[in-house]
Formats: C-alpha cells, sequence, structure tokens
C-alpha cells in the first residue's frame, strides 16, 4: 500500500480548528470582494451575518475574534488592536445550554434572568480579553484600578462597605462568582426551587455589555477609538424569547459597541426587542449579510480563485505542496491538475469512445431505442410518417456517423424536434446528414447541430452515459467548486471523500503529478452528494415531507434531462408564482430554502405568458450527482400552481403522476405528447412517484 | 448460470451492489481494518475467482465481495479492549467477589484492595503454545492492560522443577492459581493437546492449586471440549462463537438482504475453491465456516479463500493472509 498522510480535509468545520487554524487556513476574496469590505468590524452598524450550514459564518466570525487576532500581532498586541480599529469578543450561543432558563408554570421571570446571565457572561469575556490584551501594558496598569472600581459600581451592591477590586482578574473573579451563583439555582431550579430566592440580580439589562467597553475607553487612551465587537454566534441555538434579548442589545446599542451575530438561514426566531416589543428594521437597526448568496453572486471567477485557494491552504499546510516562490496565482493553477478530467475536444471523441469499445459491430442503444419508436409510430399508424422498415433502416443510416457517438445523439435530437413537428422524417434525416457531414469538417460551419450542442452537450453526453449503462461523470475542481453552490464547507467534503476513496484506490492523491481517478472522483462526489442530502434532514419540521419534495422535483428534472426531447438544457431550477400556492407548499420550500436544498435565485424569472416576475429556485448543486443532474444552471421550467402543489404538499401528491406524465410525454417519442402512446419514460416516472 | 443474474446485471443491479459492497468494505478498511485492504489489493483477490464463463465469474466475484464484506476483523487496539475485559470480567472480578464473600461481605476497599493483591502474589499468568506462538504473543498486552507485574509471568517450563531428581516438583509451591492466556479456539483440540498433561501434572502435585483456561475467541463447542477433556477449573471466552457465525450454517448470521446474492451459490462457491485450497478443510479448520480475523492472523477456521497464502498446486492472493505455523514436519 502506498504510504498516505492524513487527510487535508477533514476538519470541515470551523469550530473543530484551534484558533491558531482559523489563521492558518484563512482564506480571503480577493480584489475588491475582500471579506473585510463585507464584514466592516470597524462598523456602528451592528450586523445579522446569516448562512447556510457550511457558509463560513463561524470561520469568519472567530477570525476577526481577538484570540485570532492577537497571533496576527508580531509584537505589541495593543498597537496591532489600535492599527485593526476594533476588539473582537467571541461568543457561541450553543454552549449556553439554553433550555435551562425555561420552566413551565414557574413565577420566575426567566427572561430577566437569562438578559442578566448574558450580561454577565459577555462582561467576562470582555474582561478576559481586555486583560490579555493588556498584561504587559503599562499604561494599563496606570489605570487599570481605576477602571475595576468603576466597573465596580454598576453593581447594585447588598454590601456597600465591599471593596472593589484592583485588578481585572479579581473583577473577572467577582463576575464568575455571580455567574456560579446563577448556574448553581438554575441547574437545580427543578429540584430545589426556594434555591432561586437568593438570585439577586445586580445590574440593569445591558448596562454591563455597554458600559464596561465605555468605562476602558475612557480611562485607557489607546483604546479610545476603536471599536469593541461582540461577535455572537449560532443565534439558533436561542429560543425566541432568548433571542430578544440579542435584539434589543443590537437596539439599545452605544458607542463603543456594536455586534456581529451569526446564525443559520432558519436561525432567525424574531426581530423583536424587550424595548416596548419594538421590531429591529434591516437599514435601521441592523444590516443584513447573506454570506452563501454573498458567495453566489460574486464574479465565478472570483468564486473560483478564493475556493482553490481554501484547496491550496489545505494542501500546502498539510505538506502536500509547497507553496511557489511565484505566489499564489502559480500555486491554485496546480490544483486542477491533480484531477483526471474529460477531453471535451472534437465532439468529445475521445471521452466518447466507450460506445464503439462497448458496441463494437453492434447497433448503439440510442438507434435500437430510435428503430423500436419509429416501429411503434408505425404501428401506431401515424397518417404523416410514411415508415416502411427500410425507411427506419434509412433514417438510421442517415443519423450515424459512427466517429462522434455525441453527434449521433444530436442528430437524433434533431429528428425528435422535426418528428415533433410531423415532417417527413426520411427527409429530415437525410437534410440532418447533409448538415452533420459539413459540420464534422468545419466545426464553425453554422447548423442546428451547432447551435444545439451549444445549449445540450453536457446533457447528450450525460444520456450518452446512461444509455451505455455508464455512470454519470462529476470530474475536475471546477466542477466541484460550481457543486459547492457558495457553501466553502461542500467543497471541502467533495475533497474530503474523493482523498478516502483515492486513498482506497491506492493512488497517493495529491502527490507529484499524481491524478485522481475517475473512478475516485466519482464515488466521492456521489458520497458527499448523499451525505448532504441527509444532512439537511430536518428534526423539528416534518423531515419527510421535505425529503420527499426534494426527491420528486429531482426525480422531474431528471426525466426532463433523460428525455427524448428535454425542452430545457442542464435543468435543475424552476420558477413558479409563490402567491398562488398552498400553504403547506409554501412552508415546505421555504425550509428547503433555509437548508439549502433549494437556493433562491435573486430577482427570479418572467412568466413567459403573463410577464408575472415569478420567484425562481435551483436544486442544490450539491445534490446533482444524486440525481444524475447537471452542476452548472442553465434552463429553468416554469411549474404550475398544481404542480408546485403536487411536488410540495402531500396533500395534493395524488395528481403528480399524471401532470408528470403530461409533463414528460410532451417530451417523448413516439406521441410527443399527444396521448397516443404510453413510453417507457414515462413508466419509470411513474415507478419514482409511486401509482 | 441462470437468467436472473445476467438480466440483474444487464438492469445495473449487479454493478449497483458491488459499489454498494465496495462502500462499506472501504469505511471499514480505513476506519477498523487498519487499512489491510485497498482496492488494489481487493481486486487482486477478486482475481482469483476465474470462470471461463464470464457471467459466473462477474458473479462469483459480486459473492466474494459480499462474503468480504461481512468479514469481521479485530485490530490492535479492539484485542487490547477485549484483553482488559478479560482480565477486569474474568481474574480481577471473580478473586474481589470471592474475597468480599469469604469476609462477610466487606466494602472495605483498602482490604480488598490488599488481599487481592496478595492473591495476585500467588498467580502467575501463562501464553498457551510456545514463545513464538500467538497465545503468547499476546501475553505483552495482556500485560500492559493489566498493569501487572511482569514478574507474575512465566513460561510453562518454569511451573515445575527437577532440581531434585527426575521427579518433577512445582518450582514455586507457593503459587495457587495459574492462569492461561490464549487469542483464539476453534475446536478446542490444540488447546487440550497443550494443556491437558501440564494441568494434570500440576494437579498431581497439587490437587489445591486451581489452573483457569481464558480465551479471547472461542466457539462455544471448543470451550465444551476443553472442559471436558482437561482437569481446568475455569474454562471461559470473552467473545463466544455460536453457531449463528457459522458462515454457511442453518443459524447463519450472514442473511444477505439484497435477493441478487444467493447463498447457495457462495457455498458452493467457497468450496469449490476451498477443495483446491485446502481439501482436508476447505471450508476452514474443524469446518467452522468463520469470518474471523487478527492483526497478529487470521485463524485456519476461518474459510481458506479469505487468507489461503501457502505453497501448493493451486495460486491463490489472500486477503487476509494467514502466517501458518511450521511445525517442522516438512520438508
Amino acid at each position: 500500500m502506498i504510504e498516505n498522510k492524513n487527510n487535508p480535509f477533514d476538519i470541515t468545520k470551523a469550530v473543530d480548528f484551534s484558533d491558531k487554524e482559523i489563521n492558518d487556513y484563512w482564506v480571503d476574496l480577493s480584489g475588491d470582494s475582500g471579506f473585510i469590505k463585507m464584514v466592516k468590524p470597524t462598523s456602528p452598524m451592528p450586523m445579522f451575518i446569516l448562512g447556510g450550514k457550511g457558509s463560513g459564518k463561524t470561520h469568519l466570525m472567530r477570525y476577526y475574534s481577538y484570540a485570532a487576532q492577537k497571533l496576527r500581532f508580531e509584537g505589541d498586541i495593543v498597537e496591532g488592536i489600535r492599527e485593526d480599529g476594533y476588539i473582537g469578543t467571541f461568543l457561541r450561543c450553543g454552549g449556553l445550554n439554553a433550555n435551562r432558563f425555561h420552566h413551565q408554570d414557574s413565577d420566575i421571570n426567566w427572561s430577566l434572568l437569562f438578559s442578566y446571565y448574558m450580561d454577565l457572561w459577555l462582561s467576562q469575556l470582555i474582561l478576559m480579553v481586555i486583560n490579555d490584551a493588556t498584561k504587559n501594558c503599562d499604561k494599563f496598569a496606570g489605570c487599570e484600578e481605576k477602571i475595576c472600581e468603576e466597573i465596580f459600581e454598576l453593581f447594585s451592591r447588598p454590601n456597600e462597605d465591599e471593596l472593589p477590586p484592583k485588578d481585572i482578574g479579581n473583577l473577572i473573579g467577582v463576575l464568575h462568582g455571580l455567574q456560579r451563583q446563577l448556574d448553581l439555582a438554575i441547574n437545580n431550579y427543578s429540584f430545589s426551587p426556594l434555591g432561586m430566592e437568593n438570585v439577586k440580580i445586580l445590574t440593569a439589562p445591558g448596562k454591563l455589555v455597554f458600559a464596561i467597553p465605555q468605562i476602558i475607553s475612557k480611562y485607557f487612551q489607546p483604546f479610545k477609538d476603536i471599536r469593541f465587537l461582540y461577535l455572537i454566534d449560532e443565534l439558533e441555538n436561542l429560543t425566541e424569547d432568548q433571542q430578544k434579548y440579542v435584539n434589543t442589545i443590537v437596539r439599545e446599542k452605544e458607542a463603543p459597541c456594536s455586534f456581529k451575530i451569526g446564525a443559520r438561514l432558519y436561525g432567525l426566531r424574531s426581530f423583536s426587542t424587550y424595548s416596548a416589543n419594538e421590531v429591529n428594521k434591516e437599514g435601521s437597526e441592523y444590516e443584513l449579510l447573506h454570506l452563501d448568496e454573498y458567495l453566489r453572486n460574486i464574479s465565478s471567477a472570483t468564486y473560483n480563485k478564493f475556493a482553490k485557494k481554501l484547496c491550496f491552504r489545505r494542501l500546502s499546510e498539510a505538506g502536500f505542496i509547497v507553496p511557489d516562490i511565484k505566489g499564489i496565482e502559480t500555486d491554485i493553477k496546480k490544483i486542477a491538475n491533480f484531477f483526471e478530467i474529460d477531453e471535451k475536444s472534437n465532439f468529445l471523441k475521445k471521452s466518447t469512445s466507450f460506445v464503439e469499445l462497448k458496441y463494437e459491430g453492434e447497433i448503439r442503444p440510442y438507434f435500437e431505442r430510435l428503430k423500436k419508436q419509429l416501429l411503434k409510430a408505425r404501428q401506431g399508424n401515424e397518417k404523416s410518417i410514411p415508415l416502411s422498415a427500410k425507411n427506419i433502416d434509412s433514417i438510421i443510416n442517415y443519423l450515424a456517423c459512427s466517429e462522434y457517438p455525441l453527434l449521433e445523439k444530436v442528430n437524433i435530437y434533431l429528428l425528435y424536434q422535426d418528428w415533433g413537428k410531423s415532417n417527413n422524417l426520411v427527409e429530415s434525416a437525410k437534410i440532418i446528414s447533409e448538415e452533420c457531414q459539413k459540420f464534422t469538417v468545419d466545426n464553425s460551419y453554422q447548423c442546428r447541430q451547432k447551435q444545439r450542442l451549444n445549449h445540450f452537450q453536457a446533457d447528450f453526453f450525460a444520456q450518452l452515459l446512461r444509455e451505455c449503462n455508464l455512470k454519470q461523470r462529476y470530474l475536475g475542481v471546477s466542477d466541484f467548486i460550481d457543486m459547492s453552490g457558495g457553501l466553502p464547507r461542500n467543497l471541502l467534503t467533495i475533497l474530503k471523500h474523493i482523498y478516502q476513496w483515492s486513498v482506497f484506490n491506492n493512488e497517493a492523491p495529491f502527490v507529484g503529478n499524481n491524478k485522481i481517478s475517475v473512478s475516485s472522483q466519482r464515488e466521492g462526489v456521489l458520497e458527499a452528494s448523499d451525505w448532504f442530502f441527509r444532512d439537511a434532514r430536518i428534526v423539528e419540521l416534518n423531515g419527510t415531507v421535505i425529503q420527499d419534495s426534494i426527491s420528486k422535483l429531482a426525480t422531474l428534472f431528471r426525466d426532463i434531462r433523460f428525455s427524448d426531447k428535454p425542452a430545457e438544457c442542464s435543468i435543475s431550477t424552476f420558477s413558479a408564482d409563490l402567491t398562488s400556492i398552498s400553504a403547506t407548499a409554501q412552508k415546505t420550500i421555504k425550509a428547503s430554502v433555509e437548508r439549502s436544498l433549494l437556493i433562491s435565485i435573486p430577482g427570479g424569472q418572467r412568466d413567459r405568458n403573463t410577464k408575472r416576475i415569478d420567484s425562481k429556485f435551483q436544486l442544490n448543486p450539491m445534490l446533482a450527482p444524486r440525481w444524475d443532474l447537471p452542476v452548472h444552471r442553465r434552463g429553468a421550467i416554469a411549474l404550475s400552481t398544481v404542480e408546485v402543489n403536487a411536488i410540495f404538499d402531500p396533500e395534493y401528491t395524488d395528481s403528480l403522476n399524471e401532470l408528470l406524465q403530461r409533463r414528460i410525454g410532451r417530451m417523448t417519442a413516439p406521441a410527443f405528447g399527444k396521448g397516443k402512446f404510453q413510453t417507457s419514460s414515462q413508466n419509470d416516472l411513474i415507478d419514482q412517484f409511486g401509482d | 448460470m441462470g437468467n436472473g443474474f445476467q438480466k440483474e446485471a444487464e438492469d445495473g443491479l449487479v454493478d449497483q451492489l458491488k459499489d454498494k459492497l465496495l462502500a462499506k468494505i472501504k469505511v471499514l478498511s480505513e476506519t477498523i481494518w487498519d487499512q489491510r485492504a485497498n482496492r488494489t489489493e481487493i481486486d487482486l483477490w477478486l482475481h482469483n475467482f476465474q470462470s471461463d464463463d464470464k457471467e459466473k465469474q462477474e458473479k462469483e466475484r459480486l459473492h466474494a465481495l459480499y462474503l468480504l464484506s461481512q468479514f469481521m476483523y479485530f485490530a490492535s487496539n479492539e484485542m487490547r479492549v477485549l484483553l482488559h475485559s478479560m482480565y477486569r470480567d474474568l481474574i480481577r472480578y471473580p478473586i474481589v467477589e470471592r474475597i468480599r464473600k469469604s469476609n462477610e461481605d466487606t466494602t472495605d476497599i483498602s482490604f480488598i484492595n490488599e488481599e487481592f493483591k496478595n492473591e495476585l502474589s500467588k498467580t502467575r499468568f501463562l501464553g498457551v503454545g510456545n514463545p513464538s506462538e500467538s497465545g503468547t504473543h499476546l501475553l505483552y498486552y495482556f500485560r500492559q492492560e493489566s498493569v501487572l507485574e511482569k514478574k507474575l509471568f512465566i513460561n510453562s517450563h518454569e511451573i515445575f522443577s527437577h532440581d531434585n531428581g527426575p521427579q518433577a516438583t512445582l518450582a514455586f509451591p507457593t503459587i495457587k492459581r495459574y492462569v492461561f492466556i490464549d487469542d483464539f479456539s476453534g475446536g478446542g483440540t490444540q488447546a487440550v493437546r497443550y494443556l491437558k498433561n501440564v494441568v494434570k501434572l500440576i494437579k498431581e502435585l497439587n490437587q489445591g492449586i486451581e489452573v483457569w483456561y481464558f480465551v479471547l475467541f472461542a466457539n462455544e463447542s471448543a470451550l465444551k471440549h476443553i472442559r471436558d477433556n482437561t482437569k481446568i477449573n475455569k474454562c471461559e471466552a470473552i467473545f463466544k462463537l455460536d453457531d449463528t457465525y457459522k458462515c454457511f450454517g442453518e443459524n447463519s448470521r450472514y442473511t444477505p438482504d439484497e435477493e441478487i446474492l444467493d447463498m447457495d451459490f457462495t457455498h458452493e462457491m467457497t468450496r469449490s475453491y476451498g477443495d483446491k485450497l485446502q481439501p482436508e478443510h476447505p471450508l476452514g479448520y474443524a469446518d467452522n465456516q468463520l469470518l474471523l480475523g487478527f492483526f497478529h492472523n487470521t485463524p485456519n477456521n476461518t474459510l481458506p479463500i479469505i487468507w489461503f497464502d501457502e505453497k501448493n498446486d493451486y495460486e491463490w492472493s489472500p486477503i487476509f493472509r494467514r502466517y501458518p505455523k511450521n511445525y517442522g514436519d516438512k520438508a
């Protein structure tokens, strides 16, 4: 066995990184799209950073936290913070065990208690940050006692004679003691509710969070003009009422503080506050950064570069490749070379050579299928198609172009197009053949073949693979980047699985000039796709409904893609008028978007008939391999209200088969929707959706 | 060859199942098999299954993959855990229980520890077989896991002394317990062969001495055979292999869900290759039909198609090689 190093893509969650790794694995967007311009850590305006699982929220927020900041300063930390203009205090709501702060049938004001607890916690965190940053700073030592005294004054002290701590370390100890008392009372409330009688709330809600930074900047001149940034991550772990606390401090924020709050797309349960139940509004009280949407909407070249840098950083940190002295631009070009990919020139001649190998001397499967359809049409006695057995053979001979199976597929597609218009098929095939011959000699020749290949090349190749009983191919880093759909973790997960398969296949991946085989890529991609679908299972909602709906949608796309005459190329997107669909369907689509199973396309799509702007959604490209779909978004189909309901609302599922048969029937020879023939493709669909 | 398999091959079901089995084997290999089976090795092993009939060959390879996907492998970490369990559950706890019972169910931990220490000082641990064999090999790990003193471990020849003439005496008269440790017992015959006379002699010299035999893996029938044919006081296994582990037995646990997989065909195939590899034991020693292997070796009670690597007229590439015992009785 070839000796392999540890999988460089093993860790896919920033929460598992050390502070050093947060910096080591940090990759910024190039050009004007740098993260600092998005996150604006010195801005006074609070920001909610929303994103799907794996969009990079935690990495981003931890990068701006003090723990990572200080590792980036080689010399004087205080001076470094002054240069940055902010100091970040990071808090994960996930570690709170927030369910403790709620008991039914209890007279306790849990909201107030939670606010106080959070105040104490945030205060300790920021004091720890300040204590660490100033531990070697003489200037701070000169004002530390005064700062402690003034912070101590913020507490209503039952014992007025109690002396304030003289340094930050001891002040943290006092706060920690108060928090422990609270923990004891809260954790034991179910068994000893009387313990709560000893709890005293010693400060006004939110007071500490703002006053501590104010006192520090008042006395410690180097921090006079810096922003005290609270980075609160995993907001989705707080209940609706607990989120009101966060919303309130966002609304009531005071200089020099600001907030960056990270949450999953479904994580925001409320925008209301304790300030007379006022609701925070985007643009007034906060900014919104939708991270994965942002990454999807930057230029594909920028995202591509960012993603390749991400891979390169992993590989170089793990010792697989040494950075080139010519710089990162040279480095990232190497990434693509690690993967075996299809040769796409010359009508995919090389990549489709399997057809000749597999069917040498035999009729090729797509011609076999066409022959059966033509025979069926003859038996169906279609008036416009005078087909004899000889005619059928002639048609097939005309469409044949044995050197280029891809062109044979295009030719058949063109025949289907003519067939739909009920032309004379023999004559049609003859014209197609003439055009094809010219095109093979001069690929700049303008003909229908050229037009169709521009749009449908990937689909025809996919059909060829399927018809020859071969697996679909998702190859090369560019495909993987496109599959990630703005969620960098998806890319890392794909590479993690590919690496594992490559090692299993004894390939020594990412070493020297080795190329990762088609087989390893294919298996790894499929495994990653399955993982993504499973991982998106929704526990709190009816997960089966959402996953079933996505399966139905994906199966529809697949049947269109592999139909005789697909209406759209590279289909993975639909548009619909959401205002007219059922409430359940709306809810299912919303939940699918929040779990990143569907991606909402900004701007929507104009309906061809009514000119109405409909909502538009793409199936997450991570799911593409699971259903043999394309990873690149091109065509979109407009689904009617009844179709959307049938897919996304279980109450309407019964009508699905008929609706979809009608849709796929229009793309299927020999009837093309005229209702005369039941096709095998339609039967497949019935099998998928149940009868 | 029936048309069923051909049709399923055409429908792609065979490829699908093959992918599924390979995916499972990959996970096993990278997690608990110590990466012992990569794709190259698996392909090499599958290449053993040859037939002029290509369809039959494909079918055999698919069924071989199924068997491989069911293989139970115990890496060194797992063996250490089992050895730890052996010490704790079969040695320490019963002795402690006995101490407490003899002392009015005392819970005085200092007293119990002192007494246990005393018991240990009168106990000696030994491997089964000569120092080059696996039972002895395991003693090293057993000592590490039990944190016992080195002096408590001896070779079997050290039990007896001939200092006072040809008549053997006990070399350590104060010892009251000998514990024999082994890794595997398929039929119990080897253990009986090795232990029978030793135990008999110990008992003749001192009837009160206890002899224990503990093994990590054993068939239930092997334990019975040892109990019936020796004067061992305690004979236990950590992992008892009941008849469900017999691959093609009536109560076999290997019952695939997939209709394509046919255990009768697998049985016939395995026997047919087994006949060529190990004519006397085509389905493993004593017809045990196991799918079991350890990091240090694969028992010959496992199906020979898995481990066979010995020189004979038939070329075979094993997937979990067995290192055969050389008894020196062959040229």
